[in-house]
């Protein structure tokens, strides 16, 4: 009785390798991929003591390194929205700061001069209400 | 020797023993009480059971015939008689309980007929018939609750008193196991035959097909299966045989425990009893790769959790002062020097640590735990416009892996 669908009525077992496959290739897929959450044009200077912001409640600039110039973008790390001029970058943390968020965080390439990130930070600080703004500069975690 | 009888009520085979013929017990079936046959009714019990046996041959010698032409279904009654042939046709079918019987075949022929005419008018006369059938003549009423157990095997043929002495002893009152017999065919008529058979016939061929039904004690289903197996019997005449299937019952028994066999790529009867849903096939496999999935999953879904796309590391900066305010928003440097260190960046990434060159992270991060140690717990950082950002970004690194309180940051746009 035990054996009744041992032969004539037993369905095979569905083989589950292939979903496995597939499950171990997700798996990697994000353990790679969420480390490398900038592109490959953006070499955002190391440190040791970043903190973690979360970015629902912070306005985002990049500026990348093109050639000799810096371009920034309004965006997180990608190239789009931009090149923008100054102006545009201030609307557009204005437009963050009315959504309610309250940091401005910077993701400029290391080799871009630092006279520049300050010019980028006092456009974005020209909103209302920079009151409560907090200013970072996106870093890449280098563990020691 | 254990007293076999049926019980009066529900028709339950009973075994009980001997000493408590005469005596009440509880059927365990229907929780009735019971009276259990005396050794005596036992024996005219039995007697009266040999005389139906062989009014029964005569009448079914006399009805094969007519069972062969004839493919109506007769009266339950006559049913009886046809059915020994229609029953030994079907003998695969009923060969099954005959495999569940242990003990000899003869032994279970004996008992069967004995019991299973004796089942029909017990069924349809409940209180009135007899109840023991090859039940040993002695019986008694034990304090415990009658339990039901297979009847022993014994040749319904001997005597009362052969019976008598080949049935065990029981001191309890047990229930006869008869589920097996529930599969097989008209129970009834084949009981019947069986009666008929061990006395004389022994048919080879209906051997093969009268299950060892001795045990049936299906009541409304009988007359279905009769009908049923007279319809096929007649299909079958040829091989509607003496009645004498009863005896076939021994070789049926042999040759059906043989027909019997299951076979593994059939499953009717398999189906039919005992439906399991589960797949047992399953547990068969060698290694389980179930938790192994399990926790796979819960990593994919955790890492696409904590993929980290919603944080972005971030070093806190000051707030950049305005352009226009120049240094009235400032900070006037005298005011901090007691406290602060100014770093102090070019724009080829030279660092000096209040004015003293500074070559290197390593060293520069030395300055300043020397400089923390004098007490000065703010950084000022003034990084000329065209220093790296990455410069500037490894400077306030730097203080706060010292634990700089504050670092301030002043940019310098050319000369101040």
């Amino acid at each position: 009785m035990l054996k009744k669908k041992s032969t004539s009525e037993e369905d095979d077992e569905m083989d589950i390798t292939p979903m496995i496959d597939v499950t171990f290739l997700l798996l990697i897929f994000f353990m790679v991929t969420s480390n490398m959450e900038q592109t490959a044009t953006l070499a955002i200077p190391p440190a040791k003591h970043g903190e973690g912001i979360t970015k629902d409640n912070a306005v985002i600039l990049t500026i990348f390194k093109e050639g000799d110039e810096a371009e920034v973008y309004l965006s997180d790390g990608e190239k789009s929205n931009g090149p923008v001029e100054m102006q545009e970058v201030t609307a557009y943390v204005n437009e963050g700061v009315n959504a309610g968020k309250k940091n401005i965080i910077i993701k400029a390439d290391r080799d871009i001069p630092s006279g520049f990130v300050e010019e980028v930070a006092r456009a974005a600080n020209e909103v209302e209400g920079n009151e409560g703004l907090k200013f970072y500069v996106g870093i890449e975690d280098k563990p020691e | 020797m254990p007293i076999q009888f049926r019980c009066s009520n529900c028709g339950q085979k009973l075994s009980i023993s001997r000493k408590k013929a005469g005596s009440d017990v509880t059927c365990p079936e229907c929780v009735q009480r019971v009276r259990v046959p005396t050794i005596e009714e036992a024996i005219a019990r039995a007697k009266k059971r040999k005389l139906e046996k062989e009014k029964l041959l005569a009448q079914q010698a006399a009805k094969k015939a007519a069972a062969a032409k004839a493919k109506e279904t007769p009266p339950p009654v006559k049913q009886r008689e046809e059915l020994p042939s229609e029953i030994k046709t079907k003998a695969p079918q009923t060969e099954k309980p005959k495999e569940h019987k242990p003990a000899s075949p003869p032994k279970v022929e004996a008992p069967a007929p004995v019991s299973e005419p004796e089942k029909k008018p017990l069924r349809e006369d409940l209180p009135s018939e007899a109840k023991a059938k090859a039940a040993p003549p002695d019986e008694e009423q034990s304090p415990t609750p009658p339990v039901i157990v297979k009847k022993p095997e014994s040749p319904a043929e001997a005597p009362l008193t052969e019976e008598v002495e080949e049935l065990e002893e029981v001191e309890e009152l047990e229930e006869v196991d008869e589920l097996e017999d529930i599969n097989d065919a008209p129970p009834n008529l084949d009981d019947l035959f069986e009666d008929a058979g061990e006395e004389e016939v022994v048919d080879e061929k209906i051997a093969a097909e009268a299950p060892p039904l001795d045990d049936n004690q299906l009541l409304g289903d009988n007359q279905l299966e009769e009908k049923q197996v007279l319809s096929e019997l007649d299909t079958e005449s040829k091989e509607s045989s003496p009645p004498a299937t009863t005896t076939a019952g021994d070789d049926l028994s042999k040759s059906q425990a043989w027909q019997h066999h299951p076979n593994p790529w059939l499953h009717e009867d398999e189906e039919e009893d005992d439906f399991q849903l589960a797949s047992p096939a399953l547990e068969e496999s060698g290694l389980d790769m179930t938790p192994m999935v399990d926790v796979t999953f819960l990593l994919l879904i955790f890492f696409m959790v904590t993929a980290s796309f919603s944080t972005q590391k971030s070093l806190e900066t000051a707030p950049p002062e305005p352009d226009e305010e120049g240094a009235a928003a400032a900070v006037v440097l005298e005011d901090i020097e007691e406290e602060s260190v100014i770093v102090e960046i070019d724009e080829e990434d030279n660092i000096r640590v209040d004015d003293v060159p500074v070559s290197g992270f390593g060293e520069l991060k030395d300055v300043l735990q020397a400089k923390i140690g004098e007490g000065k717990t703010e950084m000022l950082i003034e990084a000329n416009a065209k220093s790296k950002h990455g410069t500037v970004v490894a400077v306030t690194d730097a203080g706060l892996e010292v634990q700089m309180q504050r670092i301030r940051r002043s940019s310098k746009k050319g000369d101040d």
